[in-house]
């Protein structure tokens, strides 16, 4: 299933356990350049650049491998006051362009 | 002297004309006196009376037949006149960049005023030209309206003073295949108007001409200036992360905007009343 097309009527999310519960992770040799709000991630191993807003930040930081989509969707849920539940849809289709670009890894 | 007899080829003697950037010369030897002309009118500000340090040669041979092109970066047969010039003038660019690899090659055009340069990044059918040679008829001085080599360790950027080569907008929105076509109109500027040294990098302007749209500028978030910049990199591999790492730099401290207009005088009235590198300069003194 693709992400964003998973929410039901009601808009609450519908994610299935598979997606909830990956675990991405920023891949190693990265290199980050904090310019003003947005961060410019450069990726020496494809000779790629991308730009990537607050939101995408908020989301790529906490990709450590560790922490799963879920609780990265609650941590990120308890900075700006909004329920996991309304946030999941988001992070899930957060977390898979950014492994579509390269930077998320999913170990 | 009696003409040939019909059917016979004929050829001038070869001629050689030297482009300068720098201390390095591009020779380019040709018979046919239309091809060394027009190359002599794209580099007009650039051509140097001799050599003193040749670092490519190219041959455009006609010898009474289709115009054949040889060189150390580019080989072409049967072209016309208009596919030999584009091929030469973007051959002499290339010769140059692996001559100068230490430089960071933008495809972009530049102008300058106050002593600091606009940089104009963008893809062919931007307005580049068409914007360099307006802001130059207000008094801006000109670098390049197609390639601007940058010195990372100074931030500035080289002239490289092609002759403007405007575009004709013809009031329609431009078919893809028009910006290979040679549909350009040289725009010859007084040897005043061009700037002979480097300068710093004061803004990054990145144009977009669109049929009557009015001219407006919008802020570019910096990060997304860098992804552009090395988008229109022509030698990022000599670079890599050093490019990323200068760009990031001067993002962060110049500012950068998009424009959007359909008319270039406007634009160009646009970006000299709004004073975009004043702003440059109360950053780079702050």
């Amino acid at each position: 299933m693709t992400p964003g097309n998973s929410l039901p009527a009601s808009g609450r999310a519908c994610a299935p356990p598979d997606e909830a519960g990956m675990r991405p992770a920023r891949p190693s040799g990265t290199e980050e350049y904090p310019l003003g709000d947005d961060l410019l991630v450069y990726v020496p191993r494809s000779e790629t650049a991308y730009a990537l807003n607050r939101s995408a930040v908020a989301i790529w930081r906490l990709c450590d491998g560790t922490r799963t989509v879920e609780a990265i969707t609650k941590e990120l849920g308890q900075c700006v006051g909004r329920s996991g539940d309304e946030l999941l849809p988001d992070v899930i289709q957060g977390v898979t362009r950014l492994r579509e670009l390269g930077l998320l890894e999913i170990s | 002297m009696r003409p040939p007899p019909p059917g016979v080829k004929t050829a001038m003697p070869p001629r050689t004309i030297y482009i300068a950037f720098g201390s390095h010369q591009v020779a380019l030897t040709s018979d046919a006196p239309e091809v060394l002309a027009g190359v002599e009118s794209m580099y007009a500000a650039m051509v140097a009376p001799a050599a003193t340090r040749v670092a490519g040669r190219l041959e455009v041979s006609r010898n009474g037949g289709p115009y054949d092109i040889r060189g150390n970066t580019v080989e072409l047969e049967d072209g016309s006149l208009a596919d030999i010039l584009r091929c030469l003038r973007f051959s002499v660019i290339q010769v140059l960049i692996q001559v100068r690899p230490d430089l960071l090659w933008l495809h972009a055009g530049a102008v300058a005023s106050g002593g600091r340069a606009m940089l104009l990044p963008g893809e062919p059918g931007r307005g580049k030209s068409t914007l360099a040679s307006s802001l130059c008829a207000r008094g801006w001085t000109y670098l390049s309206d197609e390639v601007v080599p940058l010195i990372p360790a100074s931030s500035r950027a080289v002239p490289f003073p092609l002759t403007p080569a405007k575009r004709e907008f013809p009031g329609q929105e431009m078919p893809q295949d028009w910006l290979r076509a040679p549909n350009k109109v040289e725009v010859p500027l007084a040897p005043e108007r061009l700037c002979r040294e480097p300068v710093p990098v004061g803004a990054l302007v990145f144009p977009s001409y669109k049929v009557g749209a009015p001219a407006e500028l919008s802020p570019c978030p910096p990060a997304h200036a860098v992804v552009e910049l090395l988008r229109h990199s022509w030698n990022f591999a000599s670079h890599q992360g050093g490019a990323v790492r200068y760009l990031c730099d001067l993002a962060a401290r110049v500012p950068a905007v998009h424009l959007s207009f359909g008319d270039g005088e406007l634009a160009a009235e646009l970006l000299t009343r709004s004073r975009v590198m004043v702003e440059t300069n109360h950053t780079l003194a702050s």
